[in-house]
């Protein structure tokens, strides 16, 4: 039962479509970015933001307005190939400090691909520090399956030397625009993301991934996922923004999940993504882990 | 109904690849190696060398061994392309990158200075090595054993 001392911790990821392949936005759309960072921070209490497609050049805008709030902004903007990682953090500083950061790619063909950024948070309320894997891989567009499941194999790989190099049930949270929809080979597969909750309890190298509740079309009043593509064929929602926890979360090892596979479908953000003169095409997506206290 | 022999001969063409590959490894190393040594006038020399880590600065380790009420043990052995000065044997040794060969031989893990990097096929691991060179963490460190050997 969550009450008002409950030592919780509020996580989100929003791709913000600002700087897709570093590009720049109009003033209007900017304008509209941060209402909705405000929104997540103040109405939805998010501790912690992951904000994808921001390029070097709205950090400085991120930061004045974080000017004199208990949040902080950390950017990651590393060049990778031809593309880079451009997203950052903003987090309650308070509650939440970044202790370890580590970027994750793969070559072949000597071509590099992002895997991901792997983070080391730790709570005021832990010691048991959290390991965040933020990413953002490749749209369909651009990349084909063979790629897209070479992500979701690498990842897994990634994790697995993690597991055996410090302690089998850690906690690992995986968080992002995966460009893959949660029933896809790649997350299923690959990375070894269920749906099914309780044998992750059973098999702790599986991830419990929330998100496969929020699928199906009948369910559907406003919006049917966290991604809106104006011209898609057969829909045009997408589930491609997800947030996967590892064993140790489900089995309420220290944390539990409090809220899980929500996604942030507030009437002013559907209306963002769904209007056609706009260039938003993602709702966020939130967790919020309890502390547990024996 | 069992399928031994068709398992069998799985095993043995994969065990071959991997074979090949590790043999492909092993020679870029080996041109690594060289081209470095000759780039530095004959002073560097490269290795892989296993190399242990207590792990007691990582943040992620400490929380975890704390969750365990665990604080033996929580080392670790890896492996580590090692530069060390070839003309004064009394100069320490500086680890350069942790380096990870597959089962399979590829893909071939590079980790260093907050970046891991898997490399899938030989023109990716030539790439890596070479962005491992330009990295300036690394080019301080070659610099140093370089300076230690006047």
């Amino acid at each position: 039962m969550s009450t008002a001392t409950t030592q919780s911790v509020t996580l989100s990821w929003w791709n913000s479509s600002l700087s897709p392949k570093g590009g720049f936005r109009t003033k209007a759309h900017l304008e509209e970015a941060k209402a909705v960072i405000l929104y997540l921070i103040k109405s939805q209490k998010v501790d912690f933001l992951a904000i994808g497609e921001v390029s070097e050049t709205y950090s400085q805008v991120i930061e004045d307005l974080l000017f004199e709030s208990n949040y902080e902004y950390e950017p990651c903007l590393y060049p990778s190939g031809k593309s880079k990682f451009n997203h950052g953090y903003i987090y309650n500083s308070e509650k939440i400090s970044i202790v370890d950061r580590e970027i994750l790619k793969f070559k072949e063909n000597n071509r590099s691909y992002r895997l991901g950024h792997a983070i080391t948070l730790r709570t005021i309320y832990s010691e048991v520090p959290v390991l965040l894997i933020v990413s953002h891989w490749p749209s369909n567009l651009y990349e084909n399956k063979v790629i897209k499941n070479k992500h979701g194999i690498n990842l897994k790989r990634y994790i697995d030397d993690l597991r055996s190099n410090y302690f089998e049930e850690s906690h690992i949270i995986l968080m992002g625009d995966y460009n893959l929809d949660p029933f896809e080979e790649c997350l299923t597969d690959y990375l070894l993301a269920t749906r099914d909750r309780s044998l992750v309890i059973k098999k702790p190298e599986l991830f419990y991934n929330p998100y496969w509740r929020s699928l199906g079309l009948s369910e559907c009043s406003q919006f049917c996922g966290s991604y809106y593509y104006k011209s898609g064929n057969n829909t045009r929602w997408h589930l491609f923004d997800q947030i996967m926890f590892s064993a140790p979360f489900i089995k309420e090892y220290e944390w539990r999940l409090l809220e899980e596979g929500k996604i942030i479908g507030h009437q002013f953000l559907v209306e963002m993504i769904t209007d056609h003169k706009k260039k938003f095409d993602h709702l966020p997506v939130i967790a919020k882990l309890e502390k547990i206290n024996v | 109904m069992s399928n031994f022999k068709d398992a069998f001969q799985s095993g043995i063409k994969e065990a071959k690849i991997a074979q090949s590959n590790i043999k492909e490894i092993t020679s870029i190393f080996d041109d690594f190696n060289i081209d470095i040594h000759d780039a530095s006038n004959k002073v560097i020399d490269l290795e892989i060398r296993q190399q242990y880590d207590s792990q007691q600065d990582s943040p992620f380790n400490r929380g975890i061994a704390s969750l365990v009420r665990d604080f033996t043990n929580i080392g670790r052995y890896y492996e580590a392309i090692m530069a060390s000065n070839s003309i004064k044997d009394n100069v320490e040794p500086i680890e350069l990158c942790e380096w990870k060969i597959g089962v399979k031989g590829y893909p071939v893990k590079l980790s260093y200075e907050g970046l891991s990097e898997s490399c899938e096929d030989k023109v990716s691991l030539i790439s890596a090595l070479e962005d491992l060179l330009r990295h300036p963490a690394t080019g301080r460190k070659l610099n140093s054993l370089i300076e230690k050997s006047n």
